[in-house]
């Protein structure tokens, strides 16, 4: 479990990178959505752990410890991609949606990440048995239509890992 | 247990701090629209669409981050600390 031993400070910050991978229905289609290097913003507030998104910055989730956090905003993700399904006519502006979405900073809180990267590079600020990787591994997102045949099994499970970035 | 907020204090926020918005009905949450970009996760509240729900706090801590929206303004309105 990537849980602190010891509780964190009320404002302690973890700068978190994500990569998931959803496959979904559309009007008249299948697609799958790999989101790479999307940056996330965790904070310890008073009622708990908030993960507030950077890339994309429109959403947020909380949990009771940082695990629960992520895996609320990994589901926020995805009902986010099923709401865009919902309105796009079509695969074209299912795609511009989605990239639209990811690319949407919040810029509000990005400062604060950059602040809590150079933490995590200074030692201040670890999650135990979460790896740590650099902070500007590239981001992207690809959205690509999924033919019926390359469908497996994999395709229904969610990816959960989460990383610190440095 | 999250902190919370009464959705309708949320919507006198808005229309003061950000006027102009749209605010859009999804299935499971509201959207926030405004200037072209979308705040996507205000939450319908623990039991859906009743009227006035508690929400939690941090999703329009999120919001008001996202959107800008100064601190003068959203404090008149909501105790998002």
């Amino acid at each position: 479990m990537m849980t602190e031993e010891i509780a964190p400070a009320i404002g302690t910050r973890y700068p978190l990178l994500f990569t998931y991978r959803d496959t979904l229905f559309g009007k008249g289609f299948i697609v799958e959505v790999q989101a790479t290097n999307g940056r996330a913003l965790c904070v310890r507030e008073a009622d708990g752990f908030w993960i507030y998104g950077i890339n994309p910055g429109g959403m947020s989730a909380f949990g009771d410890d940082p695990d629960a956090a992520h895996a609320a905003f990994r589901r926020t993700f995805s009902g986010i991609l099923v709401d865009l399904a919902g309105d796009a006519r079509g695969f074209d502006e299912f795609r511009e949606l989605v990239t639209r979405f990811f690319e949407d900073t919040n810029e509000g809180y990005e400062a604060e990440w950059r602040e809590a990267v150079e933490a995590v590079q200074r030692g201040e600020v670890s999650l135990e048995g979460v790896e740590i990787v650099p902070a500007n591994s590239p981001r992207s997102i690809g959205v690509s239509v999924k033919p019926v045949e390359q469908l497996t099994a994999q395709d229904n499970s969610a990816n959960l890992q989460y990383l610190l970035a440095a | 247990m999250s902190r919370v907020v009464r959705l309708d204090d949320v919507w006198r926020m808005l229309d003061r701090c950000l006027p102009g918005h749209e605010r859009l009905p999804k299935p499971h949450r509201w959207n926030i629209r405004f200037k072209g970009r979308v705040y996507h996760e205000v939450p319908l509240g623990r039991h859906g669409t009743r009227r006035n729900p508690e929400i939690e706090s941090g999703h329009i801590r999120g919001l008001v981050k996202f959107f800008q929206i100064p601190k003068a303004c959203y404090e008149a309105f909501l105790d998002l600390s």
